[in-house]
């Protein structure tokens, strides 16, 4: 019969090599799967004509949500739908979700746009043409 | 009940070089059904042709590439836009060969048939009369 060696540190340095390899995973990756936070996740960018407000909600239709301005807050808000079955692994966030954002002074509220596809909706929000930035040419006298 | 799809530890993928944007992990429901299971993962941001299933040796590997129009930069930062990627180990009651998939509005569903062995089947009890 063979004997086998016991050797109890090998244990403890395999459960070291597995947390140095847990710590070195990006947080971001393990978020992304257990969405924490508020819902829907949101990305602003901001250019010379417009502020660009990007909402993560796949598999919500577009008649689900619901987008409005009122003074300089604007609120979106809607439900996400997942037909309910016997499941037996959840990770998907469900139900009803709202989130205000505070918009800059100089937006042109009537020229706002929505569109939601491939479940990102993307809200653009055109600047006055106060606000937009110019150029001015200096010109030369003489 | 037993968790029959099971997942493989997530693993990046070294294959390319191109790989500059963070990969991300898709947010999945399993769904178990009398001939099937589905699973759903969603990619917002993927395009129909931006999704690939492949099942490889008993794993099944999810990836979505997202659409290049999504802001590379934004000022205000709430998820970052990469691409997704998930893999699953399959147990042996789900048939390879049946397995489909679908995109729709930033959500991949993939339908794993189950063996015709691996299906509950209801025997009727007769009297013996």
């Amino acid at each position: 019969m063979a004997l086998i060696r016991f050797d109890p540190w090998e244990d403890l340095l395999q459960v070291q090599r597995e947390m140095a390899h847990l710590l070195h995973e990006p947080f971001t990756r393990l978020a992304g799967a257990l969405q924490l936070g508020e819902y829907p996740p949101l990305n602003i960018t901001e250019t010379d004509d417009a502020v660009r407000i990007t909402a993560e909600l796949p598999g919500v239709a577009g008649k689900d949500v619901d987008i409005t301005v009122t003074g300089d807050i604007l609120v979106l808000k809607g439900v996400k739908e997942i037909q309910k079955g016997s499941y037996g692994h959840r990770e998907r966030r469900t139900g009803p979700f709202s989130r205000s954002v505070h918009l800059p002074g100089h937006i042109d509220r009537d020229a706002l746009k929505a569109t939601l596809s491939d479940g990102l909706l993307v809200i653009t929000l055109p600047k006055s043409m106060v606000a937009r930035k110019r150029k001015i040419t200096i010109e030369s006298k003489g | 009940m037993a968790k029959k799809v099971e997942e493989v530890a997530v693993t990046r993928h070294e294959d390319s070089g191109e790989a500059s944007r963070p990969l991300r992990v898709p947010a999945v429901d399993i769904e178990e059904q009398t001939d099937e299971y589905v699973l759903t993962a969603e990619m917002p941001g993927v395009a129909r042709d931006g999704a690939e299933v492949t099942v490889e040796e008993g794993v099944l590997l999810l990836r979505g590439r997202t659409r290049q129009d999504v802001d590379p930069e934004p000022e205000h930062v709430e998820f970052h836009a990469g691409d997704f990627e998930r893999r699953f180990r399959i147990l042996p009651d789900i048939d390879p060969g049946r397995i489909a998939a679908s995109m729709k509005d930033g959500v991949l569903t993939v339908r794993l048939a189950k063996q015709e062995k691996a299906k509950v089947k209801k025997i009727t009890v007769e009297s013996s009369e």
